[in-house]
């Protein structure tokens, strides 16, 4: 095995494999995961990258029964842009079902493609055993969901405790647990320091007034512009609209899940900014952005800040590291640095890409379902992944924040994404409606409420708008 | 004891050999594959959608689904989103279905004239119209991407903009790039079924005409297009039904957006019904355009029927 093992790192450090290649290769050939994310770690192609100390196994685990498998398990499970992370979320699916007898079907989808298929299976009482559903939507399956609670306060105990934002997606006023929180996909400012330089800045904004000075002076130098989408982008324009919306102190319903409040002042407040921000800093190519849209911006050196998770840094990198690569690419990742969310006058309030784990009630393999989402969750399969994923996909347990693996401590550039959880929540924020809430986040109304405001309909008449739709949903 | 089993068993299929054997039975066996076919998988959905608009049913909610009769379509009326949607539906189908059947009437005139490589550019032409719309939806997304668009690239370069067009951004803009996407696409089937027609016309009618004196207009507007008409209408009215009920194109681009300029009827039901979770208001907006089609679908037949 050494041997093996030798050769492929060899094959992976000349660059005759790819690293999705590697981890497949790898894996058929027995080297262990941790090994496997140890090497990954150790061959990065970036300088900064230290080599990550492989995770041990906890000890004293004691063997659980063999789980009974009725035909096969299915999941479908959400695939990171961070495309190594899959390769390995494959290989530990498969691993499981190796170790238990048991055949696993695992099929990768993207995040709107996950929702239709939560919604078939719940109505139709069909489809797979596992679905990871996107922000508070488990919320919306309630009834059809089988209970968790157990697995979730175990992973609970043993990990440090669960981040609130965690529970805002899976726990509602029952108090029962009907999904397991998976992982969030850690969110910054990504945004180009020596362009900043150029404009007398040697640092990130600490507020968003400051990023609109900053932003002001990009643009009077007619430097690259500032981007955050405006338009239906699911992850990133949903990231941008709910953190201002909840910096400034505005929220969509009060506590209590029914009462409207987003006609306020602190929801103009908002709006006010975002538009100065939109008119005087932006690309106006934001209206249209999609998820993948403001990745590709920042690569091409269109914009000079936008906010992501690290995978416009992942890009850069990849680009970069090319063969013959042009200066301007290396410039370019060279300058990209990350910083935490600016505050706005209500402090930090970050809106959070996550995903939980839902088993519908109409699965046959309820218990099996657990049982693998027990070893998927446990550290040694989730270490490599955590570790492939650069910080994309972390779990809401906050015993992870010191470990020495995560991409936070081992990869200086990613510091700023450590414990981004602390910060976050969902829409619908601070009752725990959570289905209300989803219909609102999927109908785009805090989304089209700031888009309106940014293209011609005055403050006033986009909350009303805002307002009389929202109370619909809330009634 | 064997014997009668024999018997009885004999009978049965002397029956049913009969059955056969008559003009009424044979026809009903043979027409009764289609029909269940129907039944199934038109009728039944038909039927369960009319149920679902007239309930307030919720996804995955087993408590609900309450008979609320029309409540459903009373509050759509009053949804801001919903009265722009029936807007931009209309505005979606009328205005890509006149451009269609203009471009296609000139396709069909001039894939008339062709002679040189008759076949190769027929079937070229088809090609939009048989790629999966889905497929080609995404071959537009990077055609309208905010960085790397073709068009903007092309037009930049020819010295034509400053700055590159934001396809999709603004509503007016998009609208108007989803209409172009449905017209590309649509064009093949007006220029193909209307030069089907055009050769069914007879050659000395022009040529009577020509000696008569009419020129190309002429010939086109007093032989053609009356001549034309029955096909132009039937291709119309499918077309429009067709447009009316479009999703994948809207789906891949925009999902709607911006800011709700883009949703159609079936673009908004899916998102009410399926990502909102309110199956029963979804069921209501879909069923909203069925009047509409019911219109189009019996002037459609009644042209038809009156032909025959």
């Amino acid at each position: 095995m050494e041997q093996i093992d030798r050769s492929l790192v060899k094959r992976l450090q000349e660059g005759k494999m790819t690293r999705r290649e590697f981890i497949v290769t790898a894996a058929a050939a027995g080297v262990s995961l941790s090994g496997i994310a140890g090497i990954l770690a150790s061959c990065a192609p970036t300088p900064t990258a230290t080599a990550v100390p492989v995770a041990p196994k906890p000890a004293g685990t004691v063997a659980p029964p063999k789980p009974v498998v009725t035909d096969k398990l299915r999941m479908k499970l959400r695939s990171s842009f961070i495309t190594e992370g899959n390769e390995v979320l494959k290989v530990v699916a498969q691993q499981w079902g190796k170790e238990n007898g048991v055949s696993v079907e695992v099929d990768l989808a993207g995040m709107g493609d996950l929702q239709t298929i939560a919604g078939t299976a719940a109505e139709t009482g069909a489809g797979p055993d596992i679905v990871e559903v996107f922000v508070n939507t488990p919320h919306v399956y309630a009834e059809k969901l089988a209970d968790m609670s157990d697995v979730a306060n175990e992973l609970g105990a043993k990990f440090g405790g669960w981040y609130d934002l965690a529970k805002e997606a899976c726990v509602p006023a029952s108090g029962k647990w009907i999904g397991l929180p998976r992982f969030y996909a850690a969110h910054c400012i990504v945004y180009r320091a020596d362009l900043f330089k150029q404009v007398g800045h040697d640092k990130p904004a600490e507020t968003w007034d400051e990023l609109l000075a900053i932003g002001k002076k990009l643009k009077e130098k007619k430097l690259p512009p500032l981007g955050f989408s405006l338009a239906h982008a699911v992850g990133d324009g949903s990231n941008f609209v709910y953190s201002m919306l909840w910096s400034f102190g505005g929220r969509e319903v009060d506590k209590d899940g029914k009462t409207v409040v987003i006609n306020s002042a602190e929801t103009a407040k908002a709006i006010d900014f975002v538009r100065t921000l939109f008119q005087e800093t932006m690309t106006p190519a934001v209206l249209q952005w999609t998820d993948a849209e403001n990745n590709r911006a920042f690569v091409s050196g269109e914009v000079a800040v936008t906010n992501n998770a690290s995978s416009i840094w992942w890009q850069a990198r990849n680009v970069q590291s090319i063969v013959g690569a042009p200066k301007n690419a290396v410039d370019l990742f060279n300058g990209t640095q990350h910083a935490l969310y600016p505050a706005g006058p209500a402090g930090r309030l970050l809106f959070t890409e996550m995903m939980s784990s839902i088993v519908f009630s109409y699965s046959k393999n309820v218990d099996a379902a657990k049982a693998f989402l027990r070893y998927l969750n446990d550290r040694p399969q989730m270490d490599p992944w955590v570790q492939a994923n650069l910080t994309f996909c972390t779990p809401l347990l906050k015993g992870y924040e010191e470990l020495p693996l995560m991409p936070w401590n081992s990869i200086p550039p990613l510091r700023p994404f450590k414990a981004a959880a602390q910060y976050g929540h969902l829409p619908g924020y601070p009752s725990t409606n959570g289905r209300a809430a989803g219909e609102a986040f999927n109908k785009w109304i805090v989304h089209d409420m700031f888009a309106k405001a940014c293209t011609g309909t005055s403050t006033k008449d986009a909350i009303v708008w805002a307002e009389e739709q929202l109370k619909k949903i809330y009634k | 004891m064997q014997s009668t089993f024999q018997s009885k068993h004999f009978t049965r299929l002397q029956r049913l050999g009969d059955w056969l054997n008559s003009e009424r039975g044979l026809g009903y066996t043979l027409v009764a594959p289609a029909v269940i076919l129907l039944l199934g998988l038109i009728a039944y959905p038909f039927c369960l959608s009319i149920y679902l608009s007239l309930s307030d049913r919720l996804l995955a909610v087993a408590s609900s689904g309450r008979f609320i009769g029309l409540g459903n379509f009373i509050n759509l009326l009053d949804d801001s989103i919903f009265r722009q949607s029936v807007w931009n539906t209309f505005n979606y189908a009328f205005v890509s279905v006149f451009f269609k059947l203009v471009l296609g009437m000139l396709m069909a005139l001039v894939l008339n004239e062709i002679t040189f490589l008759k076949n190769f550019f027929r079937g070229m032409l088809l090609l939009p119209w048989i790629v999966p719309t889905s497929l080609s939806a995404l071959g537009w997304l990077w055609l309208y991407d905010s960085q790397y668009s073709v068009f903007s690239w092309i037009l930049l370069n020819l010295g034509l903009i400053q700055e590159k067009i934001i396809w999709l951004g603004s509503p007016v803009m998009a609208m108007l790039s989803i209409q172009l996407v449905n017209i590309w696409r649509g064009i093949p089937f007006f220029g193909i079924s209307l030069l089907a027609g055009m050769q069914t016309i007879s050659q000395e009618l022009y040529e009577a005409a020509e000696i008569d004196g009419a020129n190309a207009w002429h010939r086109f507007w007093q032989v053609t297009w009356p001549l034309l008409m029955p096909v132009t209408l039937v291709v119309t009215l499918f077309s429009l039904v067709q447009t009316f009920a479009d999703f994948q194109i809207v789906y891949v681009l925009t999902r709607g957006g911006p800011v709700n300029s883009t949703h159609l009827f079936a673009t908004l039901a899916h998102q009410t019904a399926i990502l909102s979770g309110k199956l029963g208001e979804g069921a209501a907006i879909s069923l909203f355009m069925f009047p509409m089609l019911a219109v189009a679908i019996i002037l459609q037949l009644r042209y038809l029927q009156q032909r025959d």
